[in-house]
């Protein structure tokens, strides 16, 4: 019975849910923040030198964890969580590939095979490498915008590679360099340190398998 | 009492080098807190996954060529683990991993300490390989 109107009560959130996540995927597809300083605690900001892009920590900050934050929100968490549906789309962001239009995504996979739940929950633990990349730059910093931080730099490594290999069977790894920098008391920006992630992708399925914060690509 | 750092093994392609350390060494190559001879065998079990693997386009995720090929992979983690534990001593905790097989037939590398859930058991998977 409890179980039964716990059920209930996830379906009505879905429901609700259902036209806002349509339109946050839009939303989270484009993602250049302002380095600008801000009143926001952190002051990291992570630089792709290839890609010309920057992501920032106190603007992804500003937006609650896995439950409502930037990369999953309330139904991604729902779909990844409770209904285990491993090809729901948590975003995605269209480039190309050998010529022909597509949509690279981030799905919710699994801990023992691909997406989020893989590099989330995977006895890889590469969620405690993206974590560790952030106190790595600044240790008091706050790290649950791993995930933001982890897909925005995958798709620096899809859009700017520095290695791009085809590892066979449909899958291509990539990385590109990501640089750490941090705020000196002057304001000016101090670079922290450099890191290659390893970003694994399905050209078959049009998705992310694993991400790994390499410090020197392993593709 | 100073605590431990963790250390984890990440068997997982197209990963080499197996460790990393929560701590500034991270995943730095060049350690000195373990022997030339256990870093070569960390590289030797990366290889060790590759060469008992095959790839499942369907899921994308790994499928052992055999149980011959687990069981294989389980004893040379297992050994790795525990050399590791033995260099390593007592300011580390090393999360150590082992090899398994999902119900539905695909490769896992799961804790240590969930070995006996699967210890011994083999599923046949379905998918076409390369």
């Amino acid at each position: 019975m409890k179980k039964q109107l716990r059920n209930v009560v996830i379906i009505a959130l879905s429901t609700t849910l259902a036209a806002s996540a349509s339109l946050g995927v839009q939303a989270r597809e484009i993602n250049k923040p302002n380095p600008a300083p801000t009143n926001q605690t952190s002051t990291l900001y992570a630089v792709s030198p290839n890609a010309n892009e920057t992501f920032s920590f106190a603007d992804s900050n500003s937006i609650k964890g896995e439950a409502g934050g930037k990369l999953l929100g309330s139904f991604d968490w729902l779909q990844c969580r409770e209904f285990n549906n491993e090809t729901w789309l948590i975003s995605s962001f269209s480039t190309s590939y050998l010529g022909a239009k597509r949509n690279m995504s981030i799905q919710c996979g699994s801990a023992s095979t691909q997406g989020y739940l893989h590099i989330a929950d995977g006895d890889s633990k590469h969620q405690q490498g993206w974590r560790n990349r952030i106190t790595q730059a600044n240790a008091g910093d706050n790290t649950d915008v791993w995930d933001d931080f982890m897909w925005w730099s995958a798709q620096q490594a899809w859009n700017a590679p520095e290695v791009s290999k085809d590892q066979g069977n449909g899958k291509v790894c990539r990385s590109t360099p990501i640089k750490m920098y941090g705020r000196a008391s002057n304001g000016s920006l101090v670079l922290k340190y450099t890191f290659r992630p390893s970003i694994v992708w399905s050209v078959t399925a049009n998705r992310l398998i694993t991400a790994i914060p390499s410090t020197t690509p392993t593709c | 009492m100073k605590s431990k750092v963790p250390v984890y093994v990440r068997i997982e392609p197209p990963i080499k080098w197996p460790l990393w350390f929560d701590n500034e060494a991270l995943d730095a190559e060049d350690i000195t807190v373990i022997s030339d001879d256990l870093k070569a065998e960390g590289f030797k079990l990366s290889a060790l996954f590759v060469a008992s693997t095959d790839w499942c386009s369907i899921k994308d995720c790994y499928v052992w060529l055999s149980q011959e090929s687990l069981e294989e992979f389980r004893r040379r983690a297992k050994d790795y683990c525990a050399w590791l534990r033995s260099e390593l001593g007592e300011g580390y905790a090393v999360h150590a991993v082992t090899g398994s097989v999902s119900v539905s037939g695909h490769a896992e590398i799961i804790s240590e300490s969930r070995l006996r859930e699967t210890e011994g058991l083999w599923h046949a998977h379905q998918c076409p390989t390369s």
